[in-house]
Parts: structure tokens; C-alpha cells; sequence
């Protein structure tokens, strides 16, 4: 990979996450009301309105509103959430970090999945494992998340079965078992929808690489079925298989608000969410921010382990 | 082939396959016999759709999906290959029988390093540790004649020439001390003098490893060069097998002949074949319903009713077995009588001593290709320039033909490009009384005037377009004509490249690949161009279909007096199509010449290589071996002076280092050296009759004036 490359990849990523910036900012900007009137109240009176707008600089110009915001998040200095009264930094750290061992494990355990299902459906082609697969993966994308989870909800977690409890989270320090058990719903969802993605993308490949000349000269140097498979085929079909992969940690990360929200799982989608419900537009631009930076480095992930896994990409 | 039937050699016999389709049973192979003992080159001749390569893998039990073995056996020293158990077969695979494919560039793992894709054969059939196998493929490797074997097995395929990834795949074919090898096409995508190397190697491993070889090919002068006998093959049945010396010098069955006229070969001393070959016509047999009789009659010349009926079977001694009912009159038929030739238009712009101002000249003409990268534009670092033209010069009278002859990376389809106003470039070019200057616009005009047919029409045809819109489209542009004037111009195009009307309604998916290059002429000539630039059109096409093209696009540049310019790494063809020649190196054009006849010294180095490597179809003459060391130089940091001076055999030493000035060597031909005139002049001839064991070239003998 060639340094011109990273840089070139690096600098469009720290343009795409400036534009980010000036969008969640613009929309916090052109929504009725402002913090200082989130805070008062519908009932504040304007001299009481006009004397926070003072002190909480909403009455700068635009553009020096968004310098002192923008400079706050890079420092670290994300403000004060309206609805919580703490420090939005911390809690967006908080549930970024619960965030990511949902998607950590969700991710894990698809991969281990997906990746041989597909590699079987490729390999026999309209056999069995390629018609479930199609099929199991069609109607993981084709249901939307909200009717899987709730499926999952009322059939696993339901009082008079009680197998897992129906949502929260429990750290890890809460003993082994209250973590999982918290876990296992939302990851089963999670992978039921990511399913499709990875094991159609490695299947897909599969198919290719599989009529490559390189794997018929594998295959005539007299290696075994095995050695072909997995290190002539499966090697280069997983090139862009990562990269899917990589993509789709973005989506866990920022896009599972409707799977957090059902298990009522304390990650960062909840959080926006709750920052949405009660208007707190300290949380909201935070977890906004957060959410658009997970997703451009996930990607920038992916563009960079391409070119690693695949020395022919030099340029472009 | 009724060799002797060998219990140590391969033997294939009554051999019949065929592939199920949507449209029922597609007969590849019907009833082939072919035997090869030990220590025996075999060749197998045959063009694309044969069922050449179904053979072929049909020995390692490498068949798709679809087909099916209908009847007959394979055997190996009288082991049963066919249907040999998954576990024997992977121990044959790569162990007994060794492959080497057409295309080295996809034959390789792309992810995997090169020593690692020959030492594993190694480990698999040779039991060896990693240790030993990285030491053996050292061995190999450098029997392969690849230098710094240890550097080469730490690259990846990408990061290697062309001709080095077969060498690759070569060490790794022998790997195993193979007592078969297989090799499909294995210098079909390689550059000339390359590929003349590829044929030195494999030549010589075979003699050294004494194993047996089936050498596939469509190419007649690689079988001359290297098999003593071959079999050839058309529309899944071997029509004729024999010596090869024999079989190219008198043929027995009519499609053998019809393939050797259609080759072009510059010593064909026919003159009524100025310009023009012998060309088929018709189509290939549908192999779904193979036709009763000899599966050449319905594009026989010679075909009679009792041709069509019965089984036509392999007959005649074993030195020269036909499967033609007329096998004694193949030799001597005039296929030119069948044929609608019309006089040679020899006159015309060869004719020497002409004055006449040039229609199109090229003057100093410099394409670069600029990289700048984020990364040096911000370190202020220079760009990269890579002058792929490098000051190219040369003109073009009406009607006259350049022959551009050049391996890749010369720079030939650049300057192709910049001709026809597709490439920034610098210089001067004029046609007609149209100019134009490098960095300046194109005048109007230019674009109808100079035009270009491509190497592939699949990517160079609108897949969404009808061929009529196709055709029109020039035709709308340039000479403003609408609607029912428009569709009758466009018809009238069809049917001077000898494509039905209905054809119009078609798309280009619907064609053949000759039909679609028909139509990328058509479309070319259509506007009415002065200047035609052909760039490799006949490339990717069969021998057969490529004589019908290369006869179209001279008679219509005969009959609308174009001046063309013919873009080719052939240089057969080129000698019989072109009336001057031009040889491109790394840029520059290296020497200039009319051509009448097979060339001959005084040669440029360089196209003496050349003309060293390029196999000629003629029985019994031999090349002298000139062969080219070393990589081609990176354009973009060439050779200070002779830029081929690091790969020339006849170096004179540190004069070459400074830019070698142009010598005239006779009339009308002039080449890029230090070497003095004479000297050029004394290189001994290229071709030789080895039977006869005289000197003198054939130039000397059977050349047209």
C-alpha cells in the first residue's frame, strides 16, 4: 500500500467528517428553538431567555457558534446535556463503549457463520446449504429489524419462559452469565440481519473465484479439494468480503437504533434517540457526530485493509 | 495417429464428450484417437471452438460441469485416466501429467507469493519439508533461466513481466519430473520475443526431461517449429494427423490447407495473393446437430455429394492420415479459383520512385503520460512523466499502408490514439489540408477524417446500440443524413463488408466476433475517412476469420484510396499487407522500409529479433536464433541514448550510450543506429532452408520482385 494512498484515503476522511460537522450543527441551527430555551422552558420569560442565550454564547454569530462547538468536540469539551445534566462526553463514551460489544460479538459471531455458509453455497451450487442459505438470508434482510427483535422478544424472552431477559445490559463485572444473557437476544437479531450481507458477498465471490485459471491450476497441481478451497479460493474471496465486513460495523455501531431501542439495550442508538425524544441538543450534535465518525473510520477501515489484503491496488 | 501403441505413452482412444446446453447436446469431441509416446512432441492444431482444449483437459479429467464422456478411454502407461478415483487423480494431477496454460496472468493466485505456488507442489507429491521445498524451487526456478531466483520467489504475480509468470508456471510444471505435459497456447499472450524464448525453454526441458508433450496451438509455424508430428482438429473431430513436415508441406485434407493459405506466411510466392488471402466461407458446424459426412463440406471448396454422407474416418498410412474423400488433390488444389480475387492492385502507392506529396504526415510527435500524486505535490516534488511517444515522424501517401509494427509497451497504440485525436500530444500532424498542433485543438474536421478500429469491437461497439445506429451515427454526423437516405447509406455499408441488412435490427451481442469487427469497420470507413488507423483488429480472432477481415479492410482501402495505417505485433501479416513498414521501440520508431517480399537485411538489431522470433508457417526453414536479454526498459526512465541498446545483441559499446543518428540504407529505408550501413547490411539472412542445407534465403528465391 503506498503512503500516497493512505494519505489520499486519510484526507478524505477528515473531509467527509467536517462536512458531518457542519450538517449536525446546520440542523441543531434551523430546528425551532434553542438550548436556552430547552432549558427554560415554554414559559421562560424573554429576559430570562436573553440572559442565558448570553451566557451560553447563542447570541454570537453563526459561524463563531459553530468554531467554539467544533473546537469543544476536538478538545474533548462536548457540553452539557440538557436532559441529564451530565457531560455529554462521557455519556457518549459510555454507550459507545456498550455500543461496541454488542456489535464486537454480533459481528464475531456472524463472520463465523456467514463466511463457511457462504463458502458451501459456492461450492455446491443449488445443493441444499445454497437453497437454505437464500433463503434464511432473504428473509433476514426482507423482515425489518423491528419485527425480528420483537419476534425474538416475545418467543425467547417471555416471562413464562423466562430463557433471557427481555432487555437492559449488565457489565461484565455483573459475573459472566447476567452479561451474556443480556447479550444473546440483540446479537441474534443483529445476526440474523447481517447474515444476508456476508454470507450473498462471500458466496457471490466464492462463485468467481472459483471459475479464476488460478484455482484450475490449483486444482491440476494435484492439491487437495481442501487446499484449494480454502487457500487458493477462499484467500482471495475474501478480499472484498472484508470490506463489507468492515462497512457493516458502521451500520452496528451507529445504524442499530431500532435493535437497541426493543431490548432496551443502553448503547449509543438509545442515546440519540433519547436525546431526539427530549430535545437535548448537546446529546443529539454529540451522539450525532459520534455516530458519522464511527461509520467514516469503519469505512476508511475498509478501503485501507483492501489495499493491504490486495497488493495489486496502488493508486486510486 | 496409429503410433506405436504404447503401453508407457498416452493414448487416447474413440474418444467422444459432450456438453448438455439449453439447446440439447453439444458435440465437442467425437470419436478422437490420438496417441503420444514417450519423449514425443505432439502437436494439436485447431481453432476456438475445435474442442482443442476440451481434449486437453479432458486428459487431467478436467471437464465443466455439463459435459459428459459419451464413449472412448484415456490412458496413461495403460492406467485407465478417465473416471479414476478423486484420490488417484489428485495424485496424477501435477505429478504425472503437467499443465501449462494459455494466460499466465490469470493462471497465477494473485494473493499468494510465487515461491510459495511452486513449492507446494513440491510438499504435495514429493513429500518435501518446507526447508527442502524452498530449495528445490531455488532449482527449478533457475532451470527455468529466471535470474535471482530467491528475489523472484518473494514477489507476487503482479510484480513480475509476463514471460517471467510462464517461466513460473513452466518450473512448476516440471516440478514433479512429469512423464505428460500439456500446454495450452502457452505463448498465445506473450509478446514475440518472449514467446520465442518460452518455445527456446520448453524445447529444451523436454529434451532434457525426455517427457511426452502435447502442444496445443492454433499457431502453424510454432508446430513447424517444435513438434515432429500433429493432429489437426476442427469441429470436434481430427481431420488429419501425421508428420508434421509432411502435413505442412502437402496436405491431404482441405481444411489443413484452407488454414495454411489463410495463415499469412510471406513466403507465399503466389503474387495473385497480393494483399489478399484465401479466406472461408460460411460458418463452423452447429456441433448440436454435427452434419452426416465430413464436417468440413458445408466450407469445402472441393466438396462433393459423397462427402456429405457416411462417417469420414482417419485413413492412409500412419505417417499422413486424412479424413478427406479428395485427401489426394488437397496439395495441388487452386483454391484461388474458387475464390473471388480480383487483380492485385500492385501499382498504386508501392510503386517506387513516387513523389507526390504525403496526404498524412507525423512530425515529431510526444505523448507523455503525467502522474502527480497527492503526496509529491505537497512535498513539491516533480512529477512522474512517462513519454510513451518519444518523437515518432513518418508520412503517408494516399492509399499507401504503414505496417506499425512493435511488442507492448512500444507505444504503438498511443500514437494511435493521438493520431485520431483521442490523446493529448505534442507536435505536428497533417492530412490533407487539415493541421493540427500538439496542445491545440483538433480542427474540424480531423474527426471524420482520421479514423480508428479498435482491437476488441466486444468493448469498442455501444452494447445498447442497434448495429444500423451504430453505422448511421458517422454517417448522421458527418454527412447530415436523415431518416430513409440515412438507413439506405447504412445498408449500403452492411453489405460492403458482406453482412446481411437484417443485420441493422441487430445488437452487437448477436454477432460473431468477426461480424462485430465488420461492423467496427464499417463504422470506421463509413464518414468517408482519408486516414484509416487499424489497431490490431485481427488480435483476438481465429486464423480463419482473421484472412476475411484483413481482405475486407484491403479492398476497401483499395477501392476509396485511404491512406491506413496497419497497427500489429504480426509481423507475417504485416508483411503481406502493408507497403511500408515502421518498427516502434519503446517509443521511437527504430527503422523504416518498404516491403516487397519476406525482409531481409540490412536489418535495425531490434528487427532482426524480431523477425527472429515470429514463426513462419513454411516447412523445412529454420530461424536463425537472435534472441532478445533482459527486461524492456521502464518508459518513464529510458536508455540515456540508443534506447535499445540495453538489450542489443550487436552492442558496439559506449557509442551507444549517446542517440544513435538515422542511416539510410537504401531507398525509402532508414534505421535508428550507431552501426554503419555496410555493417548492417552484411547480417546474415534470418531464414534458412534447413532440409536443403544451402545458403541464401528464400529472399532470394521465391520472393515476388
Amino acid at each position: 500500500m503506498s503512503l500516497n494512498y493512505l494519505l489520499k484515503r486519510l484526507l478524505a476522511t477528515l473531509l467527509t467528517l467536517w462536512l458531518v460537522s457542519l450538517v449536525v450543527f446546520g440542523i441543531t441551527q434551523v430546528l425551532p428553538g434553542n438550548a436556552a430555551q430547552m432549558i427554560l422552558g415554554e414559559f421562560a420569560t424573554p429576559e430570562a431567555l436573553e440572559a442565558l442565550e448570553r451566557r451560553l454564547g447563542l447570541d454570537a454569530p453563526v459561524w463563531l457558534q459553530y468554531a467554539r462547538w467544533a473546537g469543544g468536540i476536538l478538545v474533548g469539551d462536548w457540553g452539557t446535556s440538557t436532559g441529564t445534566s451530565l457531560p455529554v462526553f462521557g455519556q457518549v463514551v459510555e454507550n459507545l463503549g456498550r455500543s461496541m460489544v454488542l456489535a464486537g460479538i454480533a459481528l464475531f459471531v456472524v463472520t463465523l457463520l456467514a463466511v463457511p455458509l457462504g463458502v458451501m453455497a459456492a461450492v455446491r451450487r443449488g445443493g441444499v446449504v445454497d437453497a437454505s442459505v437464500s433463503v434464511f438470508s432473504y428473509l433476514g434482510v426482507s423482515l425489518p429489524e423491528f419485527v425480528t427483535a420483537t419476534l425474538l422478544v416475545v418467543f425467547l424472552a417471555r416471562p413464562e419462559i423466562g430463557l433471557f431477559p427481555a432487555g437492559g445490559y449488565a457489565p461484565l463485572s455483573a459475573g459472566l452469565w447476567p452479561f451474556l444473557s443480556h447479550l444473546i437476544l440483540p446479537v441474534s437479531a443483529l445476526t440474523l440481519i447481517l447474515m444476508a450481507h456476508i454470507s450473498r458477498q462471500t458466496r457471490s465471490e466464492m462463485v468467481d473465484v472459483l471459475g479464476a485459471e488460478f484455482v484450475r491450476t490449483a486444482t491440476l497441481k494435484g492439491l487437495s479439494r481442501r487446499q484449494v478451497l480454502v487457500k487458493h479460493a477462499l484467500r482471495n474471496a475474501m478480499l472484498p468480503t472484508v470490506t463489507v465486513i468492515a462497512l457493516d460495523v458502521g451500520y452496528l455501531i451507529g445504524g442499530i437504533v431500532v435493535v437497541e431501542e426493543v431490548f432496551a439495550f443502553p448503547g449509543l442508538g438509545r442515546l440519540l434517540l433519547f436525546a431526539i425524544q427530549n430535545r437535548d441538543l448537546p446529546l443529539l450534535q454529540g451522539a450525532a457526530v459520534t455516530m458519522a465518525g464511527v461509520y467514516a473510520l469503519a469505512n476508511l477501515a475498509a478501503d485501507l485493509a483492501y489495499a493491504w489484503l490486495d497488493r495489486r491496488i496502488q493508486y486510486e | 495417429m496409429n503410433a506405436p501403441d504404447s503401453i508407457e505413452g498416452l493414448s487416447i482412444d474413440g474418444l467422444s464428450v459432450s456438453y448438455r446446453t439449453a439447446r440439447g447436446n453439444l458435440s465437442v469431441l467425437r470419436d478422437v484417437s490420438l496417441a503420444i509416446a514417450p519423449g514425443e512432441v505432439v502437436g494439436l492444431v485447431g481453432e476456438s471452438g475445435s474442442g482443442k482444449s476440451t481434449l486437453a483437459y479432458a486428459i487431467v479429467n478436467y471437464l465443466a460441469e455439463n459435459a459428459r464422456v459419451e464413449g472412448g478411454s484415456i490412458r496413461f502407461a495403460g492406467e485407465p485416466l478417465l473416471g479414476a478415483a478423486p484420490d488417484r487423480l489428485a495424485a496424477i494431477r501435477g505429478k504425472l501429467v503437467g499443465m501449462v496454460y494459455q494466460d499466465p496472468s490469470t493462471a497465477l493466485n494473485p494473493a499468494l507469493r510465487l515461491g510459495e505456488q511452486v513449492a507446494e507442489v513440491l510438499r504435495r507429491h514429493e513429500g518435501l519439508d518446507a526447508r527442502a521445498a524452498a530449495a528445490r524451487t531455488a532449482e527449478l526456478l533457475a532451470m527455468v533461466r529466471l535470474p535471482d531466483p530467491r528475489f523472484i520467489m518473494r514477489r507476487f504475480p503482479h510484480e513480475v513481466s509476463g514471460g517471467e509468470k510462464q517461466r513460473v508456471l513452466i518450473a512448476m510444471a516440471f516440478a514433479c519430473r512429469p512423464r505428460l505435459l500439456v500446454f495450452d497456447e502457452p505463448t498465445t499472450a506473450l509478446d514475440a520475443t518472449t514467446a520465442a524464448s518460452i518455445l527456446d525453454l520448453i524445447r529444451a526441458l523436454q529434451a532434457e526431461t525426455g517427457a511426452a508433450v502435447l502442444y496445443i496451438t492454433h499457431d502453424l509455424g510454432i508446430v513447424a517449429q517444435i513438434t515432429r508430428r500433429i493432429a489437426v482438429i476442427y469441429g470436434g473431430a481430427i481431420v488429419e494427423a501425421g508428420e508434421t513436415a509432411r502435413v505442412l508441406r502437402a496436405p491431404r485434407h482441405f481444411y489443413t490447407r484452407m488454414l495454411l493459405a489463410s495463415a499469412p506466411n510471406p513466403f507465399s510466392a503466389d503474387a495473385r495473393l497480393h494483399r489478399r488471402l484465401v479466406s472461408f466461407h460460411g460458418l463452423p458446424p452447429d456441433l448440436h446437430a454435427p452434419p452426416p459426412g465430413c464436417i468440413f463440406a458445408a466450407r469445402c471448396p472441393a466438396v462433393r455429394d459423397a462427402c456429405r454422407e457416411g462417417v469420414r474416418a482417419l485413413d492412409g498410412p500412419s505417417a499422413q492420415r486424412s479424413a478427406c474423400l479428395r485427401a489426394e488433390e488437397a496439395a495441388g488444389f487452386d483454391l484461388l479459383a474458387a475464390e473471388p480475387v480480383r487483380p492485385a492492385i500492385v501499382a498504386g502507392a508501392q510503386a517506387a520512385g513516387r513523389t507526390e506529396a504525403p496526404l498524412f504526415s507525423a512530425e515529431e510527435v510526444r505523448v507523455e503520460y503525467v502522474r502527480h500524486p497527492l503526496l509529491d505535490q505537497i512535498m513539491r516534488r516533480p512529477a512522474s512523466r512517462v513519454s510513451a511517444v518519444a518523437g515518432v515522424s513518418f508520412a503517408l501517401a494516399e492509399g499507401e499502408t504503414l505496417g506499425l509494427i512493435g511488442e507492448s509497451g512500444c507505444g504503438k497504440s498511443t500514437l494511435a490514439r493521438a493520431l485520431v485525436g483521442l490523446r493529448p500530444f505534442a507536435g505536428r500532424l497533417r492530412l490533407g489540408d487539415l493541421a493540427a498542433e500538439g496542445g491545440g485543438a483538433f480542427p474540424p474536421g480531423w474527426r471524420r477524417a482520421a479514423q480508428i478500429v479498435f482491437q476488441h469491437p466486444d468493448q469498442s461497439l455501444n452494447p445498447r446500440m442497434r448495429v444500423g445506429e451504430i453505422i448511421g451515427r458517422p454517417l448522421r454526423l458527418h454527412q447530415g443524413l436523415a431518416g430513409a437516405a440515412l438507413e439506405k447509406a447504412a445498408a449500403g455499408w452492411l453489405d460492403r463488408v458482406r453482412l446481411p441488412g437484417s443485420y441493422a435490427r441487430r445488437f452487437p451481442h448477436e454477432l460473431s466476433g468477426g461480424e462485430k469487427q465488420r461492423v467496427a469497420i464499417a463504422r470506421a470507413f463509413a464518414p468517408g475517412p482519408r486516414l484509416v488507423v487499424a489497431d490490431e483488429v485481427t488480435s483476438g480472432l481465429d486464423v480463419s476469420v482473421q484472412a476475411a477481415i484483413l481482405n475486407l479492410l484491403a479492398e476497401l482501402q483499395e477501392t476509396e484510396r485511404t491512406a491506413m495505417i496497419l497497427i500489429s505485433h504480426d509481423l507475417n501479416m504485416v508483411q503481406r499487407f502493408a507497403d511500408r513498414i515502421a518498427v516502434m521501440y519503446l517509443g521511437q520508431i527504430v527503422e523504416e522500409r518498404r516491403v516487397s517480399g519476406p525482409l531481409a537485411p540490412p536489418l535495425h538489431p531490434y528487427a532482426e529479433a524480431l523477425l527472429a522470433a515470429a514463426p513462419v508457417p513454411e516447412p523445412g526453414l529454420a530461424a536463425r536464433r537472435v534472441r532478445l536479454d533482459g527486461a524492456l526498459p521502464s518508459p518513464a526512465n529510458p536508455p540515456p541514448g540508443c534506447r535499445f541498446t540495453t538489450r542489443c545483441p550487436r552492442r558496439l559499446g559506449d557509442v551507444c550510450d549517446t542517440p544513435p543518428p538515422w542511416r539510410a540504407l537504401g531507398p525509402g529505408h532508414r534505421a535508428l543506429c550507431h552501426i554503419e550501413p555496410a555493417a548492417l547490411a552484411a547480417i546474415p539472412p534470418i531464414w534458412d532452408r534447413a532440409d536443403s542445407g544451402s545458403g541464401g534465403g528464400p529472399d532470394k528465391e521465391g520472393a515476388p520482385p
